[in-house]
């Protein structure tokens, strides 16, 4: 079903073009930068390429409000790596691919079918050693076994075009038809690594879930459990969907690219903000500084307190906050390091 | 032309087209069991009138040796108390049956067809009138058959009438059991989870030794602490009579409800039966009561020390399910000193109860008996000895203590003997 599309041949008008460092196929611009990893630019590549983009739900977010979003989420983090909190501004525009399927679906299938009801129950509370019944209404399921036949048209069923989907869809979402646009030509785009024949096992649980759905619905019932299907596939059709998402990347104090995403319909934000160490620094400082000035000051007015002993009590309390301070100024230090050694090797974005 | 797979489907077996709520899906659903319920009340070889033998478990003729084998009933799922399980619920006995009101006590209750009944079996007025059943009331599920013969329990009644000295003689030889009528009761039989959370003050006792005077005393302290916890109890097999017009039904023993076997009508089939009078909610009310109170005492069991104190509890009934039953017994009367007595036995287990006549001059008798020797000691030995030595005293404690033991005795003999006469 797929093709492989040889070097610099076209689609959708542009050039199929690869990342130098994570591989990925765009359909871009040569020279831009890799949005999937941020590490590599795009260069001449052959892919294996199944068909055109068709649809594509729209940009909801302004680049403006994008950027607003991705502040607002690295401002979250104690201390952001200044990398992070000026990534708003290197935000770029592209779509992420997904299949959805059409089928006429043919099957027999046989399936447990739950349907809700209400029950009467009791609770009976003793106390004082009085019985006092209070009457309740659960809510609980029959089950009832039903089977039979199905012949019918479904669309839009999504499946995966991605190897690394499931960490998408969590970041993404389900995509609605009555949404979906025609394709912007301007902006890169991030070609299928799955061929509809690899993509098929992830849409055929689709499939599942809509006819489990469309059981349920005939039996009018309100749950399904142990679905049998006997189907045929048939008249299969693949759309290339597109989803926007604004990306931009920054490198961390390790010298690791962490990528920053903006889900272009939702504002969903996803990425890993590292904190930064020399901010931590300057914190510990300013506060060890604090702690020495109040060590210092406490000493001198120990002197004068051998003759005035109230001023010993001031002594000691200046003391106990130096000590304090100098022992705290660690404190952004560590919080820094833990939280940077604990940061995801990976977004699982990327394979 | 349709695909294979349409062509080649098959609905599974007893599963029928119902109607679908979605285009292009076609619904099979299990087909709704209709009982054929006919009755077989003559023999197909003679003709002859056939009836349920308990010895055999099955319906047999009596006339040329025909047995048949008993119809398994449909299996009957345990109800939940919802309305539509009771709507759900097939109405009548499955067979025409005519009905005998009895205007003496109140008893109503189906009879066989060919069964010419003129009196009433718990009272043994003949004052009945004889009507068609009607199909109100939910059909039976479950039913434990007949398995004590009629001749087993006369013989077990008989020795359990003349049975003891309260008895009056010339009760058994008066008392002619051998019209017993077997009849199958109403019951309800309830199950159900019950989670019980509870909290109370669990008292541990220790024992402590002081000195007081310079004397060590050991006295117990209590060390008093809250506890909470939760329970769960799985109870099944909670029987509730579905009557209140057959007095004295608590007196027929347990029921071995392991012999439930799914309804039929052939079971009745030379047996009367009675439809409840007690509708499920109220039977629900009595059956919570033991239950809720095994809850309890499973959680204050659960909360241990060697006492408590302000206990509070909340059981959740859960899984709640019933089973409306017939249970049989074998039901006569008969008549000794002007009145009617009854006597029932566990068609199942051959256990007895009912009513039975008592001599009451025995009884009264027996009473005087017991408090003889303490009114003899305190008067004929007490006031002499008070009067001549001035050690009476003593002597009338110890014949108080002898009258309270007696009248204790009396009363508990008393009530005995007035038990065994009312229901």
């Amino acid at each position: 079903m797929s093709a492989v599309v040889p070097e610099g041949e076209r689609r959708a008008g542009r050039v199929v073009l690869g990342c130098s460092a994570c591989g990925a196929a765009w359909l871009g611009s040569e020279g831009e930068d890799c949005a999937l990893c941020g590490e590599g630019r795009l260069g001449p590549h052959s892919a294996r390429v199944e068909g055109e983009p068709e649809l594509a739900l729209p940009f909801q977010l302004e680049l403006d409000e994008a950027r607003e979003r991705l502040r607002e989420y690295v401002g979250r983090h104690p201390m952001p790596v200044s990398g992070a909190v000026s990534a708003g501004g290197r935000l770029v525009a592209h779509y992420v691919p997904m299949w959805w399927v059409d089928a006429r679906v043919v099957a027999a299938w046989q399936a447990d079918i739950g349907f809700d009801y209400e029950v009467q129950s009791t609770v009976e509370k003793l106390s004082g050693g009085q019985w006092r019944s209070v009457p309740v209404t659960d809510s609980r399921i029959r089950w009832e076994p039903r089977a039979g036949t199905l012949d019918r048209w479904f669309d839009n069923v999504p499946a995966p075009a991605l190897s690394t989907w499931e960490a998408w869809s969590d970041f993404l979402g389900e995509p609605e038809r009555r949404r979906a646009v025609a394709v912007e030509p301007e902006l890169p785009i991030l070609l299928p690594d799955l061929p509809p024949e690899a993509a098929w096992p992830g849409a055929e649980q689709g499939f599942r879930r809509a006819v489990g759905a469309e059981i349920e619905r005939a039996c009018r019932g309100q749950h399904l459990r142990d679905l049998y299907l006997k189907a045929e596939w048939e008249d299969l059709r693949w759309t290339w969907l597109l989803f926007p998402v604004y990306s931009a990347w920054y490198t961390d104090p390790s010298g690791r690219v962490r990528v920053l995403r903006v889900d272009g319909s939702t504002g969903a934000v996803r990425g890993e903000v590292a904190s930064s160490p020399g901010k931590a620094w300057f914190r510990a400082m300013l506060w060890g500084v604090l702690g020495l000035v109040l060590l210092a000051m406490s000493a001198l007015v120990a002197l004068p307190g051998i003759f005035l002993w109230p001023l010993l009590l001031l002594t000691a309390l200046g003391a106990v906050l130096g000590f304090l301070c100098v022992g705290g100024a660690m404190l952004p230090i560590l919080r820094v390091w833990r939280r940077n050694s604990g940061l995801a090797e990976r977004d699982g974005l990327i394979e | 032309m349709s695909p294979p797979v349409l062509d080649r489907y098959r609905a599974p077996q007893g599963f029928v087209l119902v109607r679908s709520h979605a285009e292009g899906v076609e619904v099979y659903a299990p087909a709704a069991v209709e009982q054929t319920l006919e009755e077989r009340t003559r023999c197909p070889q003679c003709g002859a009138a056939i009836a349920w033998d308990p010895s055999k478990s099955a319906l047999h003729c009596g006339y040329c040796d025909y047995t048949a084998e008993a119809r398994q009933g449909e299996q009957v799922e345990e109800g939940e108390f919802t309305e539509a399980a009771l709507a759900r619920g097939a109405r009548g006995w499955g067979s025409e049956r005519p009905e005998l009101h009895c205007e003496g006590c109140g008893a109503v209750l189906t009879i066989d067809p060919g069964h010419l009944a003129t009196t009433c079996p718990f009272c043994g007025s003949n004052h009945v009138g004889v009507r068609q059943a009607t199909e109100a009331s939910l059909r039976p599920g479950w039913v434990v058959p007949f398995t004590v013969p009629t001749e087993v329990a006369t013989q077990t009644a008989t020795g359990w009438v003349g049975q003891g000295w309260l008895r009056p003689p010339g009760a058994v030889r008066a008392a002619h059991l051998d019209a017993f009528m077997g009849v199958y009761l109403p019951h309800w039989v309830f199950a159900a989870r019950l989670d019980c959370r509870y909290e109370c003050e669990v008292g541990v006792d220790r024992w402590e030794t002081v000195y007081r005077n310079g004397k060590s005393e050991r006295r117990r302290v209590t060390h008093w602490s809250w506890k909470s916890g939760a329970v769960s109890r799985q109870l099944d097999g909670v029987v509730v009579p579905g009557t209140e017009r057959v007095a004295g039904l608590s007196r027929a023993g347990d029921w071995p409800l392991e012999s439930l076997i799914p309804y039929t009508p052939d079971v009745l089939v030379g047996f009367a039966a009675q439809a409840y009078d007690v509708a499920l909610p109220d039977a629900w009310e009595r059956g919570r009561r033991p239950m809720r109170a095994i809850a309890a005492a499973a959680a204050r069991s659960d909360a241990g020390g060697d006492r408590q104190r302000n206990f509070s509890a909340a059981v959740d009934f859960n899984e709640e399910a019933w089973r409306y039953a017939l249970l049989p017994v074998w039901v006569s009367t008969y008549t000794w000193g002007g009145r009617s007595w009854v006597v029932l036995v566990n068609g199942a287990t051959g256990e007895v109860g009912g009513t039975r006549p008592v001599a009451w001059g025995r009884v009264y008798l027996a009473i005087v008996a017991l408090l003889t020797p303490g009114l003899f000691t305190g008067v004929c030995i007490g006031i002499p000895s008070l009067l001549l030595m001035g050690v009476g005293l003593i002597v009338w404690i110890f014949a108080l203590i002898l009258i309270i033991i007696g009248a204790i005795f009396s009363v508990k003999l008393y009530k005995r003997a007035l038990g065994e006469e009312r229901l």
